[in-house]
């Protein structure tokens, strides 16, 4: 635990002095910490995180309204080491009121989830306090860092009366409603069910100078863009949700008591520990099983399901896939430290609340999705890929989302592999028509452009990393990178240095072409020339290859030759012959890597040549213009 | 029901004969269409010289069946941003235009035959009879067009939207759609084709432009609904046969033969659809 507050302070005195001195006041300092500390946090000595933020929430859903009622007090401990005279609250489900940036950039369709422009969401804060009473809603007001749109209200600034000290921490009182919106990116309400995600007003995340390469220490808040996620501080919550006796509720965390209904309500206290968001769903449907895998994570792992009864017959399988799963990211990455890991299964219907990561609980996708689909545990081991990257290895998902998704993607495709050999084809065949750098804020990407990037070419690229330095080496770069920065907010750059360490070389060249830029590896056939021999019927073949971006990688070459039968060579830019010379009947056709297993290469349209004569494509052309009037005519 | 298949076969029989005796216009319009279709040819070489090369062959003894999805989209996306593919449509456009702005002066030579049937070689005795209903005809094929287009491009789109679908989740109920969308658009476009034919039989008979609309509509609608709707896709996909089958034959020692006989018979299979459907509307109007 390093609070960077605690240092710095200039003198002359010896160390051993200073010691003597001090000793007390910092043993003083740490007992009344203690007895400060949140319930949550008395009862976990050994802090896993930094620990910079605590919520205490009380929330009431409302299920006729649809609201849910809180009050929240946050504890927010300055790390830095320059007096801050403002904070920024996340107010997240704004995005779904008009006007809003979410709205405007997605036009109110995410992940093909249509948003019901009927039932708008909105948060009001309606008390905003220092402990010590000091009103600070009218220095509260919206702001908009990224486009400046004055409709967009999902981040708010709030100017301190006094500038808080590093070292020292920050009291406020809040009261907030929310208006849940039809379930739609991963927030709101369907018939009965709700999805609580984003749903409080959230502190944004301070960053000290030196954290992610930051020259000056501040505050790193963004608004709520249509595929932006998530960026906070580590911290602890002990959040209460009352809802009616009849509903179950999912939430990050653990438990703190069982809840005992009373007059049609219950009170259902959550823990959570060492985590940056806390989520919770609710409904009366869930049918709930738990089951205690002690053999995972640090501690053993409880999985707690929350299964829509649709789904019913799918229990063990997502059992199953929790299980193997955990195991394997544990063996690969490093051990799980959370008790509980919770998965809820939206309703049918519910689609805009599937396929989502929060700290210790995920969503699968909604139970219209058929049982016997493998997409159930796509989703499964994909969200709980992020329980690593993004859960604790948490960078900006604002600034850098490819760091998690692509790792999250990269992290699903070993997997699932590990049940279907050739799982990962899927991540190798999608095609990625508008490659982009993938280091850009998330909301750079254009619709299209952000998943084909930041999931589908980060997984690309991760997996041409380990084409270079091999699995296993792979795998000991992952799990350093994630006990090096678990519960820390690491960048891309921090990312590379672990990588260039742990395979002692140097991937500064490849990150600027494939990450920084959008690079990849493109292999082509410029020509075939072709030579009769003295033997009838034989020829003697040039097939001049090139490469760009090459990272020295062995691709097969298949040819077809007029006789029927194929021929296999591999080869190598750095150290193959070009051109290529063999001999064999006319070519028919030649193939560079026709079964796409190369990762690092998306332009796979010119990996083909086919030598075809005047004659063909005058016969081509006349075929065409003729079908293409026959169409026009009887059209027309 | 026997009266019925009696009145189809008179119809068929009706339009052979007024198309035998057009065998002039026939011959002008084969040949107006072989202009168009050498002048496309020119155009699509070029295009077909980078783009054939290109094309995947069928090696699924090798290659997964994958592959080709990732080649036909990575491919299409290529070819919908190269200067080349451009270049082409702003041709064909051009070429689009001139047949549509040559179309009603054809089209009046054909229904103008229906006036006086009789076999004649005079385009001048043709023309006279119903030049002054040219401005009418413009309005028609623009119409005509128009409508079309606006349904082939949403039909078009539908269809590219439903085929990323069934790329990406093989849902079933996609497939189904596609296959109900295309159904739906063959008929549509088939009984498109009726009613326009018999707004210009309206036409030619001396309706004014709205009239013969609400003419042609009833007519089609109400009338001979089932006429309009199956004739010209019966013609449509028999032609279609029949020139497959040619081409099948002469290829591809004869691609220029084959094309000019399918276009010739292309030209008279449709003049022989444009006569049945309009003494069909023409007997109705006896009635």
């Amino acid at each position: 635990m390093q609070w960077k507050g605690a240092t710095g302070v200039r003198t002359t005195v010896p160390f051993w002095l200073r010691l003597l001195i001090t000793l007390p006041g910092i043993l003083f300092l740490g007992f009344l910490s203690m007895i400060s500390l949140t319930p949550a946090e008395a009862k976990e000595d050994a802090a896993l995180s930094e620990r910079r933020v605590a919520y205490q929430i009380d929330v009431k859903l409302d299920p006729g309204k649809k609201q849910l009622l809180g009050t929240e007090r946050i504890r927010w401990r300055h790390p830095g080491k320059k007096p801050v005279s403002e904070i920024y609250i996340h107010l997240y489900p704004n995005a779904f009121s008009k006007g809003s940036t979410f709205i405007k950039e997605s036009g109110g369709v995410l992940r093909e989830d249509k948003m019901d422009q009927r039932s708008p969401g909105w948060m009001e804060i309606t008390a905003l306090r220092l402990a010590d009473g000091t009103n600070l809603l009218p220095a509260m007001r919206f702001v908009q860092p990224d486009d400046g749109n004055p409709d967009d209200r999902t981040l708010a600034r709030v100017d301190l009366p006094r500038p808080v000290k590093p070292g020292t921490s920050l009291e406020l009182e809040v009261a907030f409603r929310v208006q849940l919106p039809k379930v739609f990116a991963r927030m709101g309400y369907f018939e009965e069910f709700v999805m609580a995600g984003q749903w409080f007003p959230k502190l944004a995340a301070y960053e000290v100078a030196g954290q992610r390469q930051r020259q000056e220490e501040g505050w790193n808040a963004h608004q709520y863009h249509a595929h932006s996620e998530f960026y906070a501080d580590f911290g602890t919550f002990e959040v209460t949700i009352t809802v009616p006796a009849s509903y179950q509720v999912a939430a990050t965390g653990k438990l703190a008591a069982e809840p005992k209904p009373k007059n049609g309500w219950k009170h259902v206290t959550f823990e959570a520990l060492d985590v940056h968001d806390f989520a919770w769903a609710a409904s009366p449907d869930f049918l709930v099983e738990k089951r205690t895998f002690p053999e995972l994570g640090t501690k053993g792992i409880t999985v707690l399901l929350y299964l829509d009864p649709a789904h019913q017959a799918a229990k063990e399988r997502y059992f199953q896939i929790t299980r193997q799963t955990m195991d394997r990211f544990g063996a690969w990455f490093g051990p799980y430290p959370y008790e509980t890991l919770s998965i809820v299964v939206p309703p049918p219907g519910a689609g805009g609340a599937g396929g989502m990561e929060y700290p210790t609980l995920i969503t699968a996708w909604d139970a219209s999705v058929p049982v016997e689909s493998l997409a159930l545990e796509q989703v499964v081991v994909h969200e709980l890929a992020h329980q690593y990257w993004y859960g604790m290895v948490a960078n900006n998902e604002f600034e850098e989302p490819w760091l998690d998704e692509g790792l999250a993607t990269y992290s699903e495709n070993k997997m699932m592999s590990t049940i279907l050999p050739h799982y990962s084809r899927l991540t190798m065949m999608t095609p990625i028509l508008e490659p982009a750098p993938l280091s850009l804020p998330a909301w750079e990407y254009g619709d299209d452009a952000y998943a084909a990037n930041v999931y589908l070419r980060a997984a690309r690229v991760l997996a041409g990393i380990e084409e270079v330095v091999g699995e296993q080496e792979m795998f000991r770069i992952l799990k350093t990178y994630f006990n090096r920065y678990r519960f820390s907010h690491p960048s891309t750059k921090d990312f590379l240095a672990t990588i260039n360490e742990v395979s002692g070389k140097n991937f500064d060249d490849f990150f600027n072409r494939f990450v920084f830029r959008e690079r990849m590896v493109d292999y082509r056939i410029q020509n075939i020339h072709s030579e009769a021999t003295a033997q009838p019927g034989r020829y003697k073949h040039r097939i001049t290859l090139d490469v760009t971006d090459d990272i020295g990688q062995n691709v097969p070459i298949l040819i077809r030759f007029a006789d029927g039968h194929t021929e296999e060579i591999t080869w190598n830019a750095k150290s193959g012959p070009n051109p290529v010379v063999l001999e064999g009947p006319a070519i028919q056709w030649a193939w560079i890597d026709p079964e796409f297993s190369n990762p690092m290469e998306i332009q796979h349209v010119n990996n083909l040549y086919r030598p075809v004569s005047q004659q063909t494509i005058l016969t081509w052309a006349r075929q065409l213009s003729f079908w293409l009037e026959h169409l026009k005519l009887w059209l027309f | 029901m026997a009266n019925k298949t009696f009145s189809v076969i008179q119809t068929i029989r009706a339009g052979w004969n007024l198309t035998k005796a057009s065998w002039s216009l026939w011959l002008l319009l084969s040949l107006v269409s072989l202009l168009f279709l050498w002048l496309h040819q020119q155009v699509m070489i070029p295009g077909l010289s980078r783009l054939l090369p290109a094309i995947p062959p069928a090696a699924l003894e090798r290659v997964p069946v994958e592959s080709y999805i990732t080649l036909a989209l990575e491919g299409g996306h290529e070819f919908l941003r190269s200067p080349l593919l451009h270049q082409m449509v702003l041709f064909l456009g051009l070429f689009t235009l001139l047949q549509l702005l040559l179309q009603p002066l054809l089209q009046l030579l054909v229904f103008s035959q229906l006036r006086q049937p009789q076999p004649t070689a005079s385009f001048v005795l043709l023309w006279q009879r119903l030049s002054h209903r040219l401005s009418a005809f413009y309005a028609v094929t623009l119409v005509q067009f128009l409508l079309s287009s606006l349904l082939a491009g949403g039909v078009g789109w539908s269809l590219w939207l439903l085929a990323n679908q069934l790329v990406m989740y093989s849902k079933l109920a996609t497939l189904a759609t596609i296959l109900l969308l295309v159904v739906c658009a063959i008929f549509l476009f088939s009984w498109g084709f009726s009613f326009f034919t018999c707004w210009q039989v309206t036409l030619a008979e001396g309706d004014k432009l709205l009239q013969g609309a609400k003419r042609a509509l009833h007519q089609t609608m109400n009338r001979a609904f089932g006429k309009s709707l199956l004739l010209p896709m019966v013609f449509w996909f028999l032609t279609t046969a029949v020139i497959a089958c040619l081409q099948a034959v002469f290829l591809p020692s004869l691609s220029a033969v084959s094309a000019i006989l399918a276009t010739i018979l292309q030209q008279f299979a449709l003049l022989w659809l444009t006569y049945s459907l309009a003494a069909a509307y023409r007997r109705l109007q006896e009635d």
